[in-house]
């Protein structure tokens, strides 16, 4: 096993661990403030006393869970449009490619912005704001393809079978976009992943999370950390932690494209 | 295989590039204490260069220089500034009122004496004769008569004669060249205030004026006061002003002052690129032992505060809940945990306690979770909490909910933009709020327009906002003090507000944030503390020399 | 491609007008103080006379139908909260991004076409150099941009001092000559306008190693090879020749993405770009100058990306392969 997928799993794990057994330490005071690492809290505890380890671990499922969701509705909305462009074509294809034209050719981080302090900073509202400025990409390379494996034979023969389309779809379409769609999916956890992080950067993400890029927004907020020994371990384990996530996610999808 | 070193590979750059940093701060450490680098020789160069035009300043030896953090807060005149941030105190500095305010209150500026008369109506100010405008133009009772004409119909930002949509000032009469009579519509203790706060205008500029919020030409800026703009850069958030040797008052202290804007204060401070800085708790023991520098603690005049919803949350109008949540909220460990000690419990009267009108009579609801519970008597509770997105609002809610669990109310928050919950407090679209405000420096009668149903003009938060409180003792009392003239009797109307304030629990008065300045003794020690402000960088008081 | 432009107008405008409008908040509003700071707090009164005063009493179809004319006859209107022209604000701080932005592709392009060529001309020999430069390459181009920053101004700003840490020039400075002004703005602009190029080297990067790369396995070239040319012209005269116009495309196409992604980047170090202004304008409710900002915006990525279309169009045209 690679270690970017040990990393993956080592982070989903320790979620769903914490998470069963009822978990509180990433909100609940449980040592002074500003500790330095120790047996207690490996990782130090935040200014408000919250041990940094436990906020680690229920942040990395946030941000981890916040991609899948986000990746997934966006994958969702994507190939669907993607399908029925492709596939009926016409005035519909023209419409829907447009639509698509239009969200793509939007300034992204200025809408991203408005739409953050609009919708409000909640989990349910920052997945369907990335959802719904990342769904367009995967609808265009669904499409193409589509269009390819139109052309073949065995497509066509179905059609005057009768089969509906539903059936079609899901017999047809789907097996062979499923890895262009594992594929997409991925890219754009690590991008939704991401542009959390940059939103939080912004204050614009959701203050009440325990996310990573909130974790590394609340220890850079908190006045002239650089001249305090705090960020050592406050600012650094989100920061390489976020890192080595978005990396990882980077080999995954090369191991996928090959 | 190659993967692992890949990974390695990064954890190790990242692990140079936070040694780098460590060192950073150890770097800065050694540099405060010898502030020796290129921006100083710049600045200093640049100050060099404004002597020279303003040669005739024979203040001082060398040309001295105040470098202060900037940032745009619009043209500072008295309709343009920018209602955030230090737009107010850089127009003072332009524009000079007839009253200043000092350690201990209202001090004669522009106006050299003043006089009420005994039905407290009409208010005589004799104005100093050499005043000049910035342009050279003597600055007359004209002047004066015009400005509080303008203002009736061109409201300016900062609006202090306007009391529910009434002017103030009936009319003004100009007896002399220097001596004014305004008359007010109603006796009020904060008259004074009103009047002498007023920033007077130069009637040869803006008596042309239509649309004062558009003007923008050249002479927009033209006042009276110790300093003229000769800088402003609205983009980058630069100003310059220069001493103005024709200033009739105190001289200017200095040759000039400029804002600049810096990406990190402290940083800044450590490499002097300016010459104040209002520092956090934590970053005190730097500075503290050390004789280079002045470390000035000063309570701010902003309190948090937890507004409840009382009308549309029924839970919240029985008294004993609203007093079973001051009892369980442990303020002392929200000041320790988010301002880090820099900060003071609030008292639950209003009142700063740091005010002479403060009643150290009144409950002080210091922690008591026990007595909360059983306030309770058993009864269990949820509640929305809103608060803004910044993240010591977002602390301070998170302590709050944890505390109120522990006494058997459960709390879910909600986090959103500060204009949103801005706009909360007025629409009431909240059940229990969280809000840092002002409103808390000068004379009392803010009590009057946060808990006596009347003006939202004088504080931040307005009467129609502590939604559902009323309290008939309390409102009659608020409008007896405003006319009450004897300061004793005065006093003992004020402290019994608050205690009947205190028992209400209308809002939960959580704390009130110090500033903590820092400065070089060495560089400018002229900064001053006015008794309703504690921002030093924002009285004008500070850029003069003291009269004796 | 009229179609799209008018589509994407239409949309811009409406959003545009209704999206900060139907946000709660209302920008003369101010009761909450941020910590250190102060605030005038407008009266009742003053809201409604500043209501007036900006037209925001009217129904909202009528405002509606004032903005929309006002913006066809290029009026952006006064902002709310700066009390300025928008488009003079707008105008001030754009020359800023677009210095960032179009110095930033300038060198991401050019080194990274370069290095993606080095690295191609030794992708078959799978040399060490070429692993190297992919790897880093790749990881460059996921890090988010305001990490690099950060760690940029941390290191080289505030360590080595060898920067500027805030602002796109020196506070009141006097030049002495074009030279002088010169120097101050590329030793401010130096950092951010890194931050961008290394975020966006990458791309640039595997663009032109992809191409480069199947340039040189088609079939002629290895015929042209084994007739004896020399793997270095073969990569100045073939591949270079074809991997112009993709790179010119992706340059247009990056622009826009760059020019509203580079708010990060303006608020890690200060710089006085349309990003930070837009962040400003967002948290006081400027209508006004939320609007102008987000039209100004699209309309110059609309420009970019048509040009990036035309490029494309032409590339067909001459026969080059769409994946590139």
């Amino acid at each position: 096993m690679k270690s970017y997928k040990i990393y993956l799993a080592i982070i989903i794990i320790a979620f769903a661990v914490y998470t069963l057994f009822g978990g509180t330490a990433h909100q609940a005071v449980s040592g002074a403030s500003l500790e330095s690492p120790s047996l207690t809290h490996p990782l130090g505890t935040d200014d408000l006393g919250i041990d940094i380890l436990a906020q680690l671990i229920h942040g990395g499922g946030y941000s981890i869970f916040l991609g899948i969701f986000s990746a997934g509705s966006a994958t969702f909305i994507g190939s669907i449009i993607g399908i029925i462009s492709g596939y009926i074509g016409g005035k519909i294809d023209h419409f829907l490619m447009a639509v698509c034209d239009i969200i793509t050719g939007m300034p992204q981080m200025i809408l991203l912005i408005l739409l953050g302090a609009f919708l409000g900073a909640s989990y349910l509202s920052m997945i369907i704001v990335l959802a719904m400025l990342s769904w367009p990409q995967t609808a265009r390379t669904i499409r193409a393809r589509v269009l390819f494996i139109k052309e073949h034979d065995y497509i066509r023969y179905s059609k005057q079978m009768g089969t509906p389309l539903y059936a079609i779809i899901t017999r047809h379409f789907l097996p062979p976009l499923k890895p262009l769609l594992t594929l997409a999916f991925i890219k754009m956890m690590s991008r939704s992943i991401m542009m959390e992080a940059s939103l939080a950067y912004l204050g614009l993400g959701d203050p009440t999370s325990k996310s990573w890029g909130m974790m590394l927004n609340k220890a850079m907020a908190f006045p002239g950390i650089y001249f305090t020994p705090y960020w050592k371990w406050w600012l650094t384990a989100p920061l390489i932690a976020l890192v080595c996530l978005i990396l990882s996610l980077m080999l995954l999808s090369k191991e996928i494209e090959v | 295989m190659s993967k692992k070193i890949t990974l390695f590979l990064i954890i190790s750059c990242l692990s140079i590039l936070f040694i780098g940093c460590a060192q950073s701060a150890d770097d800065n450490t050694a540099n405060a204490a010898s502030p020796e680098n290129n921006t100083e020789v710049e600045s200093q160069q640049t100050a060099d260069e404004s002597s020279e035009n303003n040669a005739s300043n024979a203040l001082e030896d060398t040309p001295t220089v105040i470098r202060l953090e900037g940032s745009d807060t619009g043209l500072p005149n008295p309709f343009k500034h920018l209602t955030r941030g230090p737009g107010m105190s850089k127009m003072q500095i332009l524009y000079d009122s007839l009253l200043e305010i000092d350690a201990d209150g209202y001090i004669p500026w522009l106006a050299e004496s003043y006089h009420i008369d005994e039905t407290g109506k009409i208010f005589t100010f004799k104005l100093v004769e050499n005043a000049k405008w910035h342009d050279g133009t003597p600055l007359t009772a004209e002047d004066v008569l015009f400005t509080f004409e303008y203002y009736k119909t061109h409201t300016p930002v900062v609006d202090n004669l306007n009391i529910d949509g009434t002017y103030i000032v009936e009319s003004v009469v100009q007896s002399d060249t220097w001596t004014i009579d305004i008359h007010v519509s109603q006796v009020d203790n904060t008259n004074l205030s009103r009047l002498g706060g007023v920033r007077i205008l130069p009637k040869h500029i803006w008596e042309t004026v239509d649309d004062p919020i558009a003007y923008d030409a050249p002479d927009a800026t033209i006042g009276s006061g110790p300093y003229y703009m000769t800088h402003y850069d609205p983009v980058k958030g630069e100003y310059r002003y220069e001493a103005f040797d024709a200033y009739w008052g105190p001289a200017p202290a200095v040759d000039a002052i400029e804002w600049l804007p810096v990406s990190d204060s402290i940083l800044a401070f450590e490499n002097s690129e300016i010459s104040l800085v209002n520092v956090s708790a934590d970053l005190l023991t730097r500075y503290e032992g050390d004789d280079a520098f002045v470390v000035r603690k000063l309570p701010s005049f902003h309190a948090y505060r937890l507004m409840m919803n009382m009308t549309d949350v029924p839970a919240l109008e029985a008294v004993n809940v609203r007093q079973a949540m001051a009892y369980g909220i442990d303020r002392e460990a929200l000041v320790a945990k988010i301002a880090r000690g820099a900060a003071e419990v609030s008292s639950m009267g209003y009142v700063p306690k740091t005010s002479k009108w403060y009643n150290p009579e009144i409950e002080a609801y210091a922690f008591d979770a026990a007595h909360a519970k059983s306030l309770l008597d058993g009864q269990t509770y949820h509640f929305r909490l809103l608060t803004g997105n910044t993240p010591s609002e977002v602390k301070l809610a998170e302590l709050i909910k944890l505390d109120l669990e522990q006494i058997g109310i459960t709390v879910a928050i909600e986090s959103v933009e500060s204009k949103t919950r801005d706009e909360a407090i007025k629409t009431g679209d909240y059940e229990l709020l969280l809000v840092n405000s002002g409103g808390m420096g000068g004379d009392p009668d803010y009590l009057r327009s946060i808990y006596g149903n009347a003006s939202a003009n004088t504080a931040a938060l307005s009467a129609s906002t502590l939604k559902g409180y009323q309290n008939e003792t309390v409102a009659e009392l608020a409008i007896e003090q405003a006319h009450t003239l004897d300061e004793n009797q005065r006093m003992t109307l004020i402290h019994e507000m608050q205690s009947l304030i205190a028992t209400d629990v209308p809002m939960i008065m959580l704390y009130t944030n110090q500033d903590n300045f820092v400065y070089r003794a060495s560089e400018y020690d002229g900064w001053y503390a006015r008794f309703d402000h504690s921002k030093l960088d924002h009285n004008k008081l500070s850029y003069v020399v003291p009269t004796p | 491609m009229w179609q799209k432009i008018v589509g994407t107008l239409i949309v811009v405008l409406v959003l545009n007008f209704f999206l900060p409008r139907i946000m709660p908040g209302d920008p003369f509003n101010f009761i909450s103080v941020e910590e250190g700071s102060v605030t005038v707090t407008l009266t009742e009164d003053q809201i409604a006379h500043y209501h007036a005063y900006y037209g925001m009493d009217k129904p909202m179809l009528e405002q509606f139908t004032t903005y929309i004319s006002r913006t066809l006859r290029g009026d952006l209107g006064i902002s709310i909260y700066y009390n300025r022209p928008v488009s003079e604000m707008i105008g001030e701080r754009l020359i800023w991004t677009l210095l960032l932005v179009i110095s930033a592709l300038g060198i991401s392009s050019l080194f990274g076409s370069a290095l993606g060529l080095i690295s191609a001309y030794h992708a078959r020999e799978s040399s060490i150099l070429d692993d190297l430069l992919l790897r880093m390459m790749t990881i460059l181009s996921e890090i988010p941009d305001f990490i690099i920053g950060l760690a940029l101004l941390i290191y080289f700003g505030a360590h080595l001092k060898w920067f500027p840490l805030a602002g796109a020039t020196t506070a009141f400075a006097v030049y002495d000559s074009a030279f002088d002004a010169f120097r101050d703005y590329v030793h401010h602009a130096a950092l951010p306008c890194l931050t961008l190029s290394l975020s966006s080297i990458g791309d640039f990067y595997l663009l032109s190693r992809q191409s480069a790369v199947s340039v040189l396995t088609e079939p002629y070239i290895l015929t042209a090879r084994a007739k004896g040319l020399r793997k270095r012209r073969l990569i100045f005269h073939h591949v270079l020749a074809n991997a112009i116009s993709p790179i010119l495309a992706r340059i247009f196409m990056k622009m826009g993405g760059m020019l509203s992604g580079a708010v990060l980047v303006e608020v890690v170090f200060a710089y006085p770009g349309i990003g930070k202004l837009m962040r400003e304008a967002v948290s006081m409710r400027d209508y006004v100058l939320i609007q102008g900002i987000f039209f100004y915006v699209a309309v110059l990525i609309l420009i970019f990306n048509t040009a990036a279309d035309m490029i494309f169009k032409k590339m067909k045209q001459r026969g080059f392969h769409e994946k590139l």
